[in-house]
């Protein structure tokens, strides 16, 4: 099912979201929703206080595929990329974020799995940008330009 | 295995006597946002993981046991790490560093229930939750009453930066103005070319502070300079400044400091309790930023505590002493002598300055003022955690009779 896209302004986006620690029915319909979301929205990564769910679970899709990734975790981050971002709860704008070129993170499945995983270039981009969400982050904080997205 | 690297920090901090800030940086090139988060975590909260583990085990688990569990209860109750990870990954560090207690570990993270610690009431709870050790707790209770706790468990505010120029293009990111315009913390700041080129540097508000008390002169000595950070500053009010510390490898950091920011200062080694003839009523002013507990700077550096006792700090209140009565003989008469710490116990800051009055009549405190929120001493200025950004800094100036 498709859920709505909260925007700027509702404090779901500024809270701090907690762990996930029940891998259930709810869950499950939680990212089953998210993917669909995002996949509509034709978006890169999506996180659930943007569906106005304050856990700490997101969903990216990139080039490499599609990823769900419950109470994830940085464990390192490495170099610097500079480029464009924009956010389904900002519509119409874009910015330009520093972000590491290469990052790993651990995470759980929604079975409640453990895994490890190393991204780079716009994967670990969408990848920091999502995780920012969890902790009520948004990249406007964070770029330098925001300007009128030209789509 | 992501708690080794955290694991090898901690050993070195805890048990080889190494600073957590020096272990830090001397992990290989890249960020170690992980390592870096447990470690501050595990130290931070060192007496209450203390207090967790006894609440859970029968008999105090052997040092390495101690500290995985630490690591694994820092990363679920501090960094959002759920439970089942944590144990998982405290299990399998507890393999690789003591294998016997593989199974006691993963039977402890998995009973551990936060609501079943108990801290206890009054001063010792405190000492708890603020990681300070309890004769500290005791002291500034007896003197602050109410306001204890507020200074006991104030948090770090960021990173505090000195802009020397092009403060402006860093100002888009989140931070904290300070009483001094060219100071301020950012949430997060990440150092960059302009650290190179002498823009600006990594430098508490309460090492400005201490500076702002000291009067503009001719001919300045900063007695204990290393790394360098008070002389560099002082180098843009006074035409001559001499910095001297104990070590030489020290006088080197001092030296590359100011190359970086481009300021001119003369570094020497030398122990200042040592008469320096040449030296003999040369100053106009002298600062003497002693060596001391640094227990006003345990938000920005949370291994201070360890090993902290009454008998470590009056061990060092000798050589606070020792100090002060030398460098007091390089002031020439009208000029002013300044005692600086980074503590918030009276012993080293009025208590240092009291006995260093008895024994010189030549000398009498003055008063001194600064724009940092701060209680006036007997003597001096004290600046407390909980009202000046995070930063327990004394400072007090002494004026030598003409």
């Amino acid at each position: 099912m498709l859920r709505k896209i909260v925007q700027v302004g509702n404090p779901v986006l500024r809270q701090k979201c907690t762990p996930v620690t029940r891998f259930d029915g709810e869950l499950c319909t939680l990212l089953d929703d998210m993917k669909e979301t995002l996949i509509d929205a034709k978006g890169a990564g999506l996180a659930a206080p943007q569906v106005g769910v304050p856990v700490r679970a997101v969903v990216v899709n990139v080039d490499e595929g599609y990823f769900e990734f419950i109470n994830p975790i940085f464990v390192w981050q490495k170099g610097e990329q500079y480029g464009a971002e924009g956010c389904l709860s900002v519509k119409g704008k874009a910015g330009n974020v520093l972000r590491p070129s290469k990052v790993k993170i651990i995470f759980q499945d929604r079975a409640g799995d453990k895994y490890s995983l190393v991204a780079r270039d716009f994967f670990a981009r969408a990848i920091c940008h999502e995780l920012d969400h969890l902790d009520g982050i948004l990249y406007t904080d964070k770029a330098d330009d925001v300007r009128d997205a030209e789509d | 295995m992501i708690f080794l690297e955290a694991y090898n920090i901690l050993s070195r901090v805890l048990h080889g006597g190494a600073h957590l800030k020096i272990a830090l940086s001397e992990l290989p090139a890249g960020e170690h946002g992980l390592t870096v988060k447990l470690c501050y975590a595990a130290l931070e909260h060192n007496s209450y993981l203390d207090l967790c583990i006894a609440a859970f085990a029968q008999k105090t688990p052997p040092a390495p046991v101690r500290m995985v569990l630490k690591l694994a209860l820092s990363a679920t109750l501090f960094a959002d790490m759920p439970r089942p990870v944590a144990a998982s990954e405290g299990v399998e560090l507890c393999k690789k560093v003591k294998p016997q207690a593989a199974g006691f570990v993963n039977a402890f993270l998995r009973a551990f229930d936060e609501d079943r610690v108990r801290i206890p009431d009054g001063l010792e709870g405190l000492a708890v939750r603020s990681n300070f050790p309890l004769f500290a707790v005791e002291e500034i209770s007896a003197r602050y009453g109410a306001r204890a706790e507020g200074i006991l468990l104030a948090k770090s505010h960021g990173v505090c930066v000195r802009f020397a120029r092009n403060m402006e293009r860093y100002l888009a990111l989140p931070h904290e103005d300070t009483p001094f315009a060219s100071v301020k913390i950012f949430e997060r700041f990440s150092r960059d070319e302009g650290f190179d080129r002498g823009d600006y540097t990594f430098q508490s508000v309460g090492s400005v502070a201490v500076c702002s008390v000291v009067e503009p002169s001719h001919r300045l000595l900063d007695a204990c300079a290393a790394p360098g950070g008070k002389s560099v500053l002082l180098a843009n009010c006074c035409r001559e400044v001499v910095a001297c510390d104990l070590h030489a490898h020290r006088v080197k950091l001092i030296e590359s400091y100011a190359r970086r920011m481009g300021v001119k200062i003369e570094a020497r080694q030398a122990d200042s309790t040592l008469f320096l003839p040449a030296f003999e009523e040369t100053f106009d002013g002298v600062l003497v930023d002693a060596p001391c507990s640094g227990l006003g700077t345990v938000a920005e550096n949370p291994d201070l505590p360890l090993n902290k006792t009454k008998e470590s700090v009056r061990a060092l209140t000798g050589i606070q002493r020792a100090i002060l009565a030398n460098c007091a003989r390089y002031v020439r008469r009208g000029g002013a002598l300044y005692y600086a710490t980074c503590s918030i116990l009276e012993e080293e800051n009025d208590g240092a300055v009291s006995h260093f009055l008895e024994a010189h009549r030549n000398f009498s405190a003055e008063e001194a003022d600064c724009p940092l929120p701060h209680e006036k001493t007997q003597h001096g200025l004290q600046f407390l955690p909980d009202t000046a950004y995070g930063a327990g800094f004394y400072v007090c100036k002494l004026r030598r009779r003409t």
